[in-house]
């Protein structure tokens, strides 16, 4: 199987089968875009967005699913459900919010569809059910609305729970 | 959470219900501008099966910043292109005589795409009058017929209405074309595929002989609108646009001939005709040459001769023909 090396922004190097590589879009596009031919397996594709651990999960979950249907064609259809993460996923999410947080922007910066859309879907579980000040706490936000804000947002709140 | 992206949080946006997104909403500003984001809630493009983003747009969302209001259903093939969707308690959200407070709702472009409703549920003359564009293409309304006078307060209720798309509304019966002659700000007028309008002449002539006051474009490709509707259309003094097509070639029993088109002579300010599809040749051609502002002419699957065409672009060069279709094109 051909390999391809990535190279996180701390230096430290992985070489990847080809196939899993282009799991990423960006890696695709970047291998299409050079040329590089199946033999050329000294080349070194650099990632300066992504950090040796982040990497090192990415790949991890690039190489369980590397069997997986193609993601269907995005559609305007909004998937709603979030409670379809499978069971090898949950436990591989199952990290600190920061790791979460930075495999979602490498998912993001690399284009992995698949990877995206289940730590969103993850985040989106952490969020629901709770109250606007479970939320703060639990993703450190700060309070910045006003004292007009707060009240309009009070208003809105007794005008929405009427229904 | 707030280092990710507006892209990144708007995709976790999506998987959550209205609750949740209102909650969130009311964590700080930034989730707050993005939860009433553009994207999100002032022009939603919602497939229409989803309820719960439904409530999110009618009960959370909708408010007197909103101004454009879109649902669009998809296509799924021929039978199952239509899925029905709103329920009368989101039609209420935006009828202001319904709302606790009227003048919360200023909603100018309402988009009602491919939706399947009733008649009972959708009254046009409860809509704001604040309205201006209303399309309802490819949308059915059930239960409208000759007698029920569907839109015949239309004009008091929407005075400021000036785009209104009914393309492909195969309901609307001809008897309509009366309320909608009467809308006073009326500019922009879509009836294609409306195959009912044009099939009882009394009608048509009576709406275009005294209504329309400012109608600019006229859209009734694909409908029965024939020679008999054409004698009252030089009246629409202001016309600019006006699309007469007929691209099903099975259908037109009811063609527009050479001889119409003198009616067109007196429409100073036209500047496109479509006349695809029917019986009009070198005839009729020379005739548009006195049609004075004329700037394009679509006259696809019509008898007109290359020899004809190159006539008139030397008398008329500033004004462009197209007839490239053929009959085995399209």
């Amino acid at each position: 199987m051909p390999v391809v090396r990535l190279q996180s922004v701390d230096g430290e190097v992985f070489p990847v089968d080809v196939e899993i590589a282009r799991m990423s879009f960006a890696i695709r596009n970047m291998l299409d875009d050079l040329g590089v031919q199946d033999n050329d397996a000294e080349e070194v594709i650099p990632l300066p967005n992504v950090t040796g651990p982040i990497l090192r999960k990415v790949i991890e979950w690039c190489t369980h699913h590397k069997d997986d249907p193609p993601p269907p064609e995005e559609d305007d259809t909004r998937e709603k459900r979030t409670d379809d993460i499978p069971a090898w996923d949950q436990e591989f999410l199952r990290v600190d919010q920061a790791v979460l947080f930075d495999i979602i922007l490498a998912a993001n910066y690399l284009d992995i569809k698949g990877l995206l859309d289940v730590t969103c879907k993850t985040v989106a579980n952490m969020i629901k059910g709770k109250t606007p000040e479970e939320i703060r706490k639990l993703f450190n936000i700060k309070n910045d609305f006003t004292p007009a804000e707060e009240e309009q947002i009070r208003k809105e709140n007794e005008w929405c729970e009427e229904k | 959470m707030l280092l990710l992206s507006d892209e990144v949080l708007l995709m976790i946006l999506r998987h959550l219900n209205s609750s949740a997104v209102f909650t969130l909403s009311r964590t700080c500003k930034r989730l707050r501008n993005l939860c009433h984001d553009k994207e999100f809630s002032r022009h939603i493009d919602a497939p229409p099966d989803d309820y719960e983003t439904l409530d999110l747009i009618f009960n959370s969302l909708l408010d007197r910043h909103t101004t454009s209001l879109r649902l669009a259903s998809k296509c799924h093939g021929e039978n199952s292109a239509f899925r029905s969707s709103i329920a009368p308690s989101h039609l209420a959200q935006i009828c202001p005589s319904l709302r606790p407070n009227p003048s919360d709702i200023n909603l100018t472009n309402l988009y009602l795409i491919r939706q399947r409703l009733d008649k009972s549920i959708f009254n046009l003359s409860s809509l704001p009058p604040s309205l201006r564009v209303l399309h309802l293409s490819g949308t059915i309304i059930s239960n409208v017929t000759e007698q029920s006078g569907y839109f015949k307060n239309i004009s008091e209720a929407l005075p400021n209405l000036e785009d209104f798309d009914l393309t492909d509304c195969t309901w609307v019966p001809s008897h309509s074309l009366l309320g909608i002659s009467k809308l006073p700000a009326l500019k922009r007028l879509s009836l294609r595929g409306c195959r009912e309008i044009g099939n009882c002449l009394a009608y048509s002539s009576l709406a275009f002989r005294f209504g329309f006051p400012s109608l600019k474009v006229l859209d009734v490709t694909n409908t029965q609108f024939g020679t008999g509707e054409f004698h009252s259309i030089s009246l629409l003094k202001n016309l600019e646009e006006l699309y007469v097509g007929e691209y099903d070639l099975q259908q037109n029993s009811n063609a527009i001939q050479d001889f119409s088109l003198h009616e067109l002579i007196g429409l100073a300010h036209l500047q496109k005709i479509d006349l695809s599809g029917q019986d009009i040749t070198d005839t009729g051609l020379n005739v548009l040459v006195r049609v004075p502002s004329l700037r394009r002419i679509d006259a696809h699957f019509t008898a007109i001769t290359s020899g004809a065409i190159e006539r008139f672009k030397q008398l008329r060069n500033g004004c462009i023909i197209n007839k490239n279709m053929s009959y085995f094109e399209y």
